[in-house]
């Protein structure tokens, strides 16, 4: 085989992995197509005895560069690859803060808040996110312009800039959430409709409106005396989990669908809770509580967190196995009946 | 897509190859370079994108006959403008034809425009 026959080869074979990188639908119908014209455009480049140059696969690599991520955003997102991704994140937004050492919730903000953007301006994304996305947009505004305003007046800085970041950074965990775990609920059962159920996402917000309580209370007291927060966080939540578990295993006779809504439940409850640390923390509620004898804020140990959301999750999936035990029964005593 | 909307380069350039007769992917690429004398080289994932576009606009369609398959790859495909497509061009054309009447008017093409090109 001759050098040049080598060459054009091996500009094929790359090209060929160029393509590879396009969605699947378009790969499937121009992809033989694209591989032939390439073949014709590097027979163009390499006449005579000419061998294609260096302007030839940088225009190559920035056009076909350019033309994935516009295939690969303008395709449903039933198909996208991205959802490994997500599920990824999903994963980590569960495990990372079981781990002291990376627990701490600024080192969830960038990747976070990079993610948000990058779901929230793809096409082909759900209205809820959407809006959010557009309330997120209009409070940075507004913290900004409230920002600037105080700064002038006081003509001095603001102590700690985090504490007007954090309602901002609650509405894009909250946005961010809701997209991740979509993902994450597609990835599990493997459906192209990737949304919640009605029953998930409300029993999620419950669990989510529980948890962020539950902190609320242990903020403003971290006495022994005070049993409002544990109660909360370690009945309140895995009650309502298990019975998100169990009302769906029940309308839909399946164990599958209950344990899904109940760690789903548990998931968007918990990343809410996660995500609105910030909020917590340093927002709102700590301003509000401000004149409150607490000590520097400090959440419920991050070690607290995986032994609850495992407990919520065993909790749900029992709810979920005792709501199919009772469709059963139900099916059973219907038929005995019969 | 509308046709009185203005288009894209790229859609432009392909709708303006395609009124010479039916092309296939590297024809079209071939003949957008001798049409802009180079000045504009429509890469591989550009061209088949805006192919993809356009078919869904209904801008262009597949050509039904093509050349002997024996002597021509079958993986090419023909393309031709459709009635939509030519009239999208007309439009394009127009408002391009009003823009120089208006540069002309205004004494800009002497200005900007080197003799030789008017």
């Amino acid at each position: 085989m001759t050098a040049r026959a080598t060459d054009h080869d091996r500009a094929v074979r790359f090209y060929a992995r160029l393509v590879a990188l396009y969605p699947t639908a378009h790969r499937a119908e121009y992809g033989p197509q694209m591989q032939h014209t390439f073949e014709d455009s590097y027979r163009h480049a390499t006449e005579g005895e000419r061998r294609a140059g260096v302007g030839f696969w940088l225009t190559l690599l920035w056009d076909e560069g350019c033309s994935v991520v516009r295939e690969r955003a303008a395709e449903p997102q039933g198909e996208s690859g991205f959802f490994a991704l997500v599920f990824a994140w999903g994963l980590a937004l569960v495990i990372v803060p079981t781990i002291p050492a990376a627990s701490d919730w600024r080192n969830l903000v960038l990747p976070t808040g990079i993610l948000a953007v990058l779901f929230l301006t793809l096409p082909g994304h759900s209205q809820i996110a959407r809006r959010l996305a557009t309330v997120v947009v209009v409070l940075a505004v507004v913290e900004c312009v409230a920002w600037a305003a105080q700064s002038i007046n006081d003509q001095t800085q603001i102590k700690d800039q985090t504490h007007l970041l954090a309602p901002v950074l609650f509405v894009a965990g909250m946005a961010f959430s809701i997209k991740t775990l979509q993902g994450l609920n597609a990835r599990i059962i493997g459906m192209k409709d990737s949304v919640w159920g009605r029953e998930e996402v409300t029993y999620g917000g419950l669990v989510g409106l529980v948890g962020m309580m539950g902190l609320g209370f242990s903020v403003v007291d971290r006495s022994d005396t005070n049993p409002v927060g544990p109660f909360l966080v370690l009945f309140v939540v895995p009650l309502a989990c298990a019975v998100a578990g169990f009302k769906s295993s029940r309308r839909n006779r399946s164990l599958r669908c209950g344990v899904y809504a109940a760690l789903g439940s548990m998931l968007i409850g918990a990343t809410i809770w996660i995500l609105a640390e910030p909020l917590l923390v340093e927002g709102a509620l700590l301003t509000f509580f401000r004149d409150h004898p607490v000590p520097a804020a400090t959440l419920l140990p991050y070690w607290g967190v995986g032994p609850i959301l495992f407990l919520a999750a065993s909790i749900g999936v029992a709810g979920a196995i005792f709501g199919l035990q009772g469709t059963n029964e139900d099916v059973t005593d219907r038929q005995t009946t019969s | 897509m509308e046709t009185d909307r203005p288009l894209t380069p790229a859609v432009f350039n392909i709708l303006f190859a395609l009124e010479g007769g039916d092309k296939h992917g590297y024809g079209i690429m071939r003949q957008i370079r001798s049409d802009t004398h180079g000045a504009v080289k429509m890469g591989t994932g550009t061209l088949y994108g805006s192919i993809k576009r356009m078919l869904a606009d209904g801008l262009i369609e597949e050509a039904g006959d093509r050349p002997d398959p024996a002597l021509d790859d079958e993986r090419r495909r023909y393309y031709h403008a459709t009635e939509r497509g030519s009239r999208a061009l007309a439009a394009e054309l127009r408002r391009f034809s009003e823009v120089v009447s208006i540069a002309r008017r205004r004494r800009l093409m002497q200005r900007f425009v080197p003799p030789q090109t008017i």
